[in-house]
């Protein structure tokens, strides 16, 4: 079977969560969840430990039902569904494969329990393996593959079955960081061939905002926000998914009329929160928003960090909270540490935290 | 003295201790056994005989069965028991492991009380229960006397399999525990359950391969008790099982008693290391 082959039956469904409550005891892991997931996206359940993401999937895939609300595949209410019968195929985020089954075996596993004849299924987990590029490690079993090989069968087990929805419970935390990158590009290559719509939990904004069409941002059981990457980033409509998702300075000002603040000697647009003029506020802005140049009096450089591309630099200032400030590698030379730098900000929009 | 000179002191120290207590064990458990085909084939003349041996096969007495026959009762006596044992623990410590893990500790005291409690007291009580209810009942053909008469007829094994079972729950639960610690139970069925599996599916397909070894051992452990268990079968009156067989055997040919136990004890060594070595075959395929 080839990859168009696979794409032609892996038709991309919507999902949709209406107003689903869980409750366990008397702890509220989701409170009110509403959002769509579109056919054939890849969308990310982006949020901090217990903020309700993994209770949202695991609700999903059937393995848990709501206490109150709905969860939708394709139009219909399938709350009441039991997982084996609901078709999602789901990587886990500890492998998950079976330890006495080769790596073919566990991918034919969806296929056998459908009563798909042997030589057919074996014909499919080869086909599977290589779109995984593991077609040379059929025959091994779990143990004698490294984790992300590992991943990367559970995923070719998962997309046998030909699923409406893919699902993907944290599937790259436990790999380390070079292996993690390599499978997070893969996972999105595969994806997009296929169109299988797809939900991946991750705890790892950088992840997210990587491999996802729409980031949900969740926080205590509910939704703060779901946007694409770059809406997300550069227009968060919240503060915690402002300081969630990337860096933030929390910096002082002040408000002027016509919806701009004063921070920093600079009047600037900001989004959020609408104060009265006059107003004290704290207004968020991201470390490469702020631009430095040397001065002889001003913030003082207390410490550098090595980024690549970019130098983030810790300023301090009496009176004021330290700033994160981002510099391009050819001016890192003009800040050493000691020394004196102003601050000023980039002409966009910046976010006032309510 | 430099390091690795006592290094390799210690090792060799450590070495020479473990060979001394192999051989130690082996003197203990191998010297009876010496000895007693040593008694089994001496001559009162001081000469060497395979006799003793040649009678285990002879014709029984006429009312009494034959060493083959109590052999293989035995034997399947062994196979009920250890699947009763397993279709009960098996399902139940799964259950246990992933929905009710705060039971665990209530079941676990319960399957080691026959540990706590002598098989003599164990078939005390359920003696005491047929009196108890039998005679009571009386031959009224009702379904509960015919059902207790039918389970308490000694022509087949179905009390002695049913009480087997609950003495063999201490190692049984033990040895399978252990095996399911050792799996990631909940994600390895939700990957079963999510793929469509059946529960049947989940469990036999699943779950059992990975707890081969602990299955296997289980059942060793179950054998062995059923295999050389007299107190219970005696005094619920079975006569065919083998330790109750062997214990009536004529007092007088003790040559002969002793070759049948070193027989039977080689055969079950056998047929142990055969099922051990289907064990060990099995668990390499696929595990680490």
């Amino acid at each position: 079977m080839t990859t168009t082959e696979i794409r032609a039956t892996a038709t991309g469904v919507s999902a949709e969560f209406r107003d689903v409550r869980r409750v366990f005891g008397s702890m509220t892991a989701l409170d009110g969840l509403t959002l769509t997931v579109e056919p054939g996206e890849l969308l990310a359940l982006l949020g901090p430990s217990g903020c309700g993401k993994t209770t949202a999937l695991r609700l999903l895939a059937g393995f848990d039902r709501p206490t109150s609300g709905g969860v939708f595949v394709g139009g219909k209410d399938v709350s009441g569904v039991s997982a084996a019968k609901r078709d999602m195929g789901m990587v886990f985020q500890s492998y998950s494969l079976f330890p006495t089954m080769s790596a073919a075996d566990n991918v034919a596993f969806g296929l056998r329990v459908r009563g798909v004849k042997r030589g057919a299924r074996r014909a499919k987990a080869v086909e599977l393996l290589e779109l995984v590029g593991l077609g040379a490690h059929a025959q091994k079993y779990p143990h004698q593959l490294s984790g992300g090989q590992q991943q990367r069968v559970a995923l070719a087990r998962a997309l046998a079955i030909q699923p409406r929805l893919l699902l993907l419970d944290e599937p790259l935390s436990a790999l380390d960081a070079k292996v993690r990158e390599q499978l997070r590009d893969e996972i999105r290559r595969i994806q997009t061939e296929l169109g299988v719509t797809t939900v991946i939990v991750t705890h790892d904004q950088e992840e997210a905002l990587a491999m996802a069409d729409r980031v949900a941002v969740m926080n205590s059981g509910r939704l703060e926000q779901c946007a694409d990457p770059a809406t997300l980033y550069q227009r968060p409509s919240t503060a915690f998914v402002a300081e969630f998702v990337g860096t933030m300075n929390r910096v002082a000002g002040v408000a002027e009329s016509d919806g701009r603040v004063r921070v920093l000697g600079h009047s600037v647009a900001a989004d959020g929160a609408t104060r009265a003029p006059g107003e004290d506020v704290t207004v968020l802005v991201r470390p490469e928003s702020l631009v430095l140049n040397p001065a002889l009096e001003g913030w003082t450089v207390t410490a550098s960090t090595f980024r690549g591309a970019n130098t983030r630099l810790r300023l301090a200032n009496a009176g004021h909270d330290d700033l994160l400030a981002d510099v391009a590698a050819h001016r890192v030379g003009d800040f050493p540490l000691g020394a004196r730098a102003s601050v000023a900000l980039h002409d966009a929009p910046v976010l006032v935290a309510s | 003295m430099s390091s690795s000179t006592t290094t390799v002191r210690r090792l060799s120290w450590g070495a020479g201790a473990r060979w001394l207590v192999l051989a130690l064990a082996a003197v203990y458990f191998v010297g009876p056994l010496i000895a007693a085909i040593n008694f089994t084939v001496k001559t009162p003349g001081g000469g060497v005989s395979l006799d003793a041996y040649g009678q285990i096969f002879a014709a029984p007495p006429t009312g009494q069965i034959g060493f083959v026959e109590a052999l293989v009762y035995s034997l399947l006596l062994s196979v009920f028991s250890i699947a009763l044992t397993l279709a009960l623990m098996v399902p139940t410590q799964i259950l246990l492991h992933l929905y009710l893990p705060k039971l665990k500790s209530v079941v676990e005291i319960i399957c080691l009380l026959p540990l706590v409690f002598p098989p003599v007291v164990l078939v005390v009580g359920i003696s005491n229960i047929y009196k108890a209810v039998a005679p009571q009942a009386g031959d009224d053909g009702s379904p509960l006397f015919l059902a207790l008469k039918w389970a308490r007829d000694t022509d087949h094994p179905l009390l002695l399999v049913a009480t087997y079972s609950v003495m063999a729950l201490p190692f049984v639960y033990r040895t399978i525990n252990t095996g399911l610690e050792a799996l990631p139970l909940a994600t390895l069925v939700e990957a079963a359950r999510n793929l469509g599996a059946s529960w049947w599916t989940t469990i036999t397909s699943v779950l059992l391969p990975p707890l081969r070894t602990s299955l296997v051992n289980a059942g060793f452990l179950c054998f062995a008790l059923v295999m050389g268990e007299y107190t219970v079968a005696s005094i619920l009156l079975y006569t065919k099982p083998f330790p109750v067989w062997l214990a009536q055997l004529p007092a007088a040919s003790g040559q002969e008693q002793a070759a049948v136990s070193v027989f039977s004890l080689l055969l079950v060594e056998a047929a142990l290391l055969l099922v051990s070595g289907f064990g060990v075959k099995g668990s390499k395929k696929g595990m680490p």
